[in-house]
């Protein structure tokens, strides 16, 4: 039901610049372009006649006019005003812009680079001092996303072609060979991730691009079904670490601890009296977590399971060999 | 720092630029780095748990070396 409500989402999403790009269309070209029935086309139309800005007044609803068999979409006024931006949205915009132009993702004086400009041009004198003043003091953290990976990467995203990786898995501490089919890039907490149909666990997987050690493009297309399953929510999905996961208990002197939260998905925060931080969290891959532990030297302790006691007293004591 | 030939390709992913690498008779790779913030820095390696090492300065192999004995002492272990 959940996969049919963002699925249905989606499709109102698009179909309402679909629409307001033109001056009609037909009924029978729009359950094509769709893949919908007229009934559900009629369903979503109607829908579609209840969504608009506040305060829900009928001049700020979409609305609908079906005439010989063709679809007009009239907007509500509110979308016929120009563009005009708040400070907050100007500053996102411009953030998450500027951020991505300097990790190589978009080149600069490119299209984003240029849309940028145009967007800034729009804004009062007043504002742009504001924006670029607060935007000097921003730094996003996001790692570089250039090379040879990237141009592969690319290529297979682009051309629809499979790749086959070299991926080391940190969670089981193993390299992997496999062949993917590349759907998209993700940039999450600073990390580039692609997000592909795994043929080996056959289901969709993240891959960081940091732990791709060689990356091969093949001439394997990828799978329509695959492309036409896939939606970005859906496949990256909510954390579920099943029955066979253990259950773990760190606490943290000070607020570091805020930090696996962050990283950790699910993680419970319980923040003490005394200034220290109780995390639990559910987890399969203790090895991992037992390597990620070591960072933290004295500021966090193990409550349980005693299986990650022992594997972080095993890890540490052989890495220590290495410093003595 | 010192990454066995299992995860050398990782040298080059981290926070601080990469800068002269020499590979080893066994496989292993030295790596040369600039490092501006030596906390992160050690986070990062140690992430890495055994499949990676300071090998100098003195001062970072220590800060290291702190960090894996407060594990430890945090265990109860040593």
């Amino acid at each position: 039901m959940k996969g049919k409500v963002s699925e249905r989402l989606n499709r109102l999403l698009l179909m309402v610049p679909f629409l307001a790009s033109r001056e009609g269309v037909s009924v029978t070209e729009l359950c094509k372009e769709f893949g919908i029935t007229e009934e559900v086309l009629m369903q979503d139309l109607e829908t579609l006649r209840l969504c608009g800005v506040p305060d829900y007044t009928p001049d700020a609803l979409m609305d609908y006019i079906v005439e010989g068999g063709r679809v007009r979409m009239l907007m509500a006024d509110y979308f016929n005003r120009p563009l005009n931006l708040t400070g907050e949205e100007a500053l996102s915009l411009f953030v998450a812009g500027s951020a991505l132009i300097r990790s190589g993702v978009f080149q600069k004086e490119g299209a984003l680079d240029s849309a940028l400009s145009k967007i800034e041009m729009l804004l009062s004198e007043e504002k742009k001092v504001e924006l670029e003043d607060v935007a000097s003091r921003i730094d996003v953290e996001m790692r570089a996303y250039e090379g040879t990976l990237r141009e592969i990467i690319d290529e297979g995203l682009e051309k629809g072609r499979n790749l086959q990786l070299d991926y080391y898995t940190f969670s089981r501490d193993e390299m992997t060979h496999r062949e993917v089919e590349p759907l998209s890039l993700i940039c999450s907490q600073g990390f580039w991730y692609l997000l592909a149909w795994c043929r080996s666990c056959e289901d969709y997987r993240l891959f960081r691009l940091d732990r791709i050690s060689s990356v091969k493009l093949t001439d394997h297309p990828v799978e329509d079904r695959i492309r036409e399953s896939f939606d970005v929510p859906r496949a990256v999905g909510e954390y579920s670490p099943g029955r066979k996961a253990h259950n773990v208990k760190l606490r943290f002197a000070g607020r570091r601890g805020r930090r696996i939260v962050e990283e950790w998905p699910a993680a419970q925060l319980t923040e003490n009296p005394d200034g220290s931080v109780l995390v639990e969290l559910r987890t399969r891959n203790l090895a991992w977590l037992a390597t990620y532990l070591l960072r933290f030297g004295d500021g966090v302790k193990i409550e349980g399971p005693k299986e990650l006691k022992k594997m972080v007293e095993q890890k540490a004591s052989e890495l220590l060999e290495a410093y003595k | 720092m010192v990454f066995t030939p299992r995860l050398a390709f990782a040298a080059s992913t981290g926070g601080a630029p990469a800068g002269l690498q020499k590979r080893r008779a066994d496989g292993s790779l030295e790596v040369t780095y600039q490092v501006a913030d030596p906390e992160e820095f050690v986070d990062w390696v140690l992430g890495f748990g055994t499949d990676a090492r300071i090998a100098s300065p003195a001062a970072l192999k220590e800060m290291a070396r702190v960090r894996l004995q407060g594990v430890l002492n945090g265990l109860g272990a040593r």
